[in-house]
């Protein structure tokens, strides 16, 4: 045994419970620590009620408020001052779903925030029944759609029974996606090709959906044929009438105006043969 | 050629009423249901909505102002020819509508070339029906009538699926088809001759001595005040129900409880015309002081029920005095001119359904509320039925509905009170 070893070995003990005991580099901003329940996805419905839940933990600063905010808009009557955050969805929908964030603002120093995210199928909200257009004009389809992740869309077109994706080779269709939006158009509308069922489907990492539309294309000359029928039968009508008449009363059938017992023969129709009165 | 002593009172009158029925149905019916197609217009043609509303007034008022042309030419040549060709005219003009680029063609097309095909129809027919029936003509034009409420009733439906089947220009090309059936209607009215009739004269003879008719040219002055507030409720009800907050649907159902229930007016009125002694202006006063007192009590109404029930008996009252007024007027001038009275009744009475409706959209954007249009409108009603009151034999008890000898008709004017029904619109 050395009597040297003793004070060292002192020494090198109390350097590091004086070191442990100083603050470290950073420590003067203790990083608040947000603990929050788990990602949520929301099935079928009636789903069960779900209950979103921040606990902020390890913080050091003077809390002002906090609150909840939904795809970064704050929620109403969320604002709060407690470290311990929820919120309550009844009855989930796919509308709920969303990313949420519950959000720390703090007195004198940069807001915290965490995120948990509610998923569900897409649901399609919004689209035309039909789209009734004439030959040469322009159709519009759409579809509307709630539900996190935002969805990818497709359109197909009905042949035969089975949806088949739509092919562009004329180059008149159109096709603009947007988050929860799809839109389908179609110029110049060729009768012979274009009319049949039209269907959106959204596509996410829950589920799909999809919804039909028919397209009807009207041809100029469709009125013509009810026309030449309605005028035929006019024509029927007409002789009818005149020839009941007159195979009735051959002598009397007097066609001047009650005034004159001189008629002249002034009409328009060629149906009706004049017979002049005295 | 057949002389009659008398109108037949029914055999072919009754084909006559089914020809009426028909045209009422085919003039007014698709006058009313053509708001249907506005929607449409002003989409294609990217009109605002008053330069298309013009359409449908410059129709009813061609239609209106051209019934004396109408009355005249039928005196000559009787109903028959003159309907036929307003038939093909009005079809034509919805034929070109089917091919318009623009609005003035609209204006020109159904505005003027089927307003004109329309004047040609209806006063012929109405007066062709007088002298088919006289016992029986209160009832015989009630009849008739009714094709109005029930076509406005079924067309605008059914327009609304032509549109939707065959796009508008389409669906004017089956209107115009649909308004040709007016020529197998002009073809029912086989004329009649009556013993009167060489006595009375051409139609400027007769033009002149109606407008020295004291009687004739009061009754015209009270169905033109009648005229002025007839159809307000038609025009601004469902604008005042959305100013007491109802829904669209809501509204809209209530103008058709009205659609309803004016047919069974008229029908109601028609027998009861016929069937109670006195004269028939007795009868007219009382269903235009009806609806004058109901449209005065619009505004005050604010409950629903009430309103419903209001708006039942405004189109019960209003429809009511409809046939009676159709048959004054062969009471006062005789069945001999009753085309050319009709006509010229039709033309001036015409003044006071065009001032009525924008007098009281006026009145309303002055006030701000409905209530002094109601008000104005049952006001002209009541003046109306007042000025029935100065008819000769008001007050005393008449002879009833049955034509006079024409030679004291045209010179006398001490006649029983004429019942002349107000103009259709």
């Amino acid at each position: 045994m050395s009597g040297s070893s003793l004070p060292s070995a002192l020494a090198l003990s109390l350097l590091l419970v004086s070191g442990s005991l100083l603050p470290g580099p950073g420590a003067a901003q203790n990083e608040p620590r947000i603990v929050t329940s788990e990602e949520v996805i929301i099935r079928e419905s009636p789903a069960p009620s779900v209950t979103l839940q921040c606990n902020l933990t390890s913080n050091s600063h003077t809390l002002t408020y906090s609150y909840w905010t939904k795809n970064g808009v704050e929620l109403t009557a969320t604002r709060k001052n407690a470290s311990n955050m929820e919120y309550r969805i009844n009855k989930p929908r796919a509308e709920d779903s969303g990313e949420y964030h519950c959000v720390y603002h703090f007195l004198s120093a940069p807001k915290a925030n965490a995120t948990i995210e509610v998923k569900a199928a897409p649901d399609i909200t919004g689209h035309k029944r039909s789209e009734n257009k004439n030959e040469g004009q322009d159709a519009m389809m759409y579809c509307k759609s709630v539900g996190y992740p935002y969805p990818e869309w497709i359109w197909r077109k009905k042949e035969n029974g089975m949806p088949m994706e739509i092919v562009n080779t004329s180059g008149r269709f159109i096709i603009i996606n947007r988050e929860n939006y799809t839109e389908l158009s179609i110029t110049n509308l060729q009768i012979t090709e274009d009319p049949g069922e039209y269907e959106c489907n959204a596509t996410n990492s829950i589920g799909s959906a999809s919804v039909v539309t028919i397209l009807r294309v009207r041809s100029h000359l469709a009125p013509l044929w009810p026309f030449l029928g309605i005028l035929a039968e006019i024509i029927i009508l007409v002789v009818i009438i005149v020839v009941y008449e007159k195979r009735k009363r051959p002598d009397e059938v007097p066609d001047a105006g009650p005034m004159k017992t001189n008629s002249t023969n002034n009409h328009k129709d060629k149906n009706l043969r004049q017979r002049n009165t005295n | 050629m057949a002389l009659r002593a008398e109108p037949p009172d029914g055999g072919w009158g009754w084909m006559v009423v089914l020809s009426a029925f028909f045209q009422s149905a085919l003039v007014f019916g698709v006058l009313r249901s053509f708001g249907v197609f506005f929607v449409e217009f002003v989409a294609a043609f990217e009109e605002p909505a008053a330069r298309v509303s013009w359409i449908a007034s410059i129709g009813i008022a061609v239609q209106q102002f051209g019934s004396p042309v109408g009355s005249a030419l039928s005196t000559k040549f009787g109903p028959r020819p003159v309907v036929m060709a307003g038939g093909i005219l009005a079809a034509l003009g919805m034929l070109l509508a089917a091919f318009a680029t623009s609005l003035t063609h609209l204006y020109l097309s159904i505005g003027l070339l089927s307003g004109s095909g329309w004047a040609l129809t209806f006063t012929p027919t109405l007066a062709c029906l007088s002298r088919y029936f006289s016992r029986r003509r209160s009832l015989a034009t009630g009849l008739a009538l009714t094709g109005v409420g029930l076509s406005s009733f079924a067309f605008a439906p059914l327009f609304q699926w032509l549109l939707s089947q065959y796009a508008w220009r389409g669906a004017l090309l089956l209107v115009s088809a649909l308004s040709l059936h007016l020529v197998a209607c002009g073809a029912l009215l086989r004329p009649l001759s009556l013993a009167e009739d060489p006595v009375v004269g051409g139609p400027g003879a007769q033009l002149a001595n109606l407008l020295h008719h004291g009687p004739f040219l009061r009754y015209t002055v009270a169905l033109t005040l009648i005229n002025t507030g007839y159809f307000i409720p038609y025009v601004h009800l469902v604008a005042h129900l959305r100013d007491l907050d109802w829904d669209p649907l809501p509204a809209a159902f209530l103008l058709s409880v009205a659609a309803i229930s004016d047919p069974v007016g008229r029908v109601a009125s028609g027998w009861l015309g016929d069937a109670v002694p006195g004269p028939v202006a007795r009868l007219l006063m009382l269903w235009t002081t009806l609806t004058g007192v109901i449209l005065a009590l619009y505004p005050g109404a604010q409950a629903p029920t009430a309103l419903v029930a209001l708006t039942v008996a405004y189109g019960f009252t209003s429809g009511a005095l409809t046939p009676v007024a159709f048959s004054v007027l062969p009471e006062l001038v005789g069945t001999g001119k009753i085309y050319c009275g009709l006509g010229l009744v039709q033309m001036v009475e015409s003044i006071g359904g065009l001032l009525g409706a924008p007098l009281s959209g006026y009145l309303r954007d002055v006030t701000g509320t409905y209530t002094a249009s109601f008000v104005a409108a049952g006001a002209f009603l009541l003046a109306g039925s007042g000025v029935l009151i100065t008819l000769p034999h008001f007050c005393l008890s008449a002879p009833t509905s049955k034509p006079q000898d024409p030679v004291t008709e045209a010179l006398d004017t001490k006649v029983p009170l004429p019942r002349e029904g107000l103009g259709e619109d």
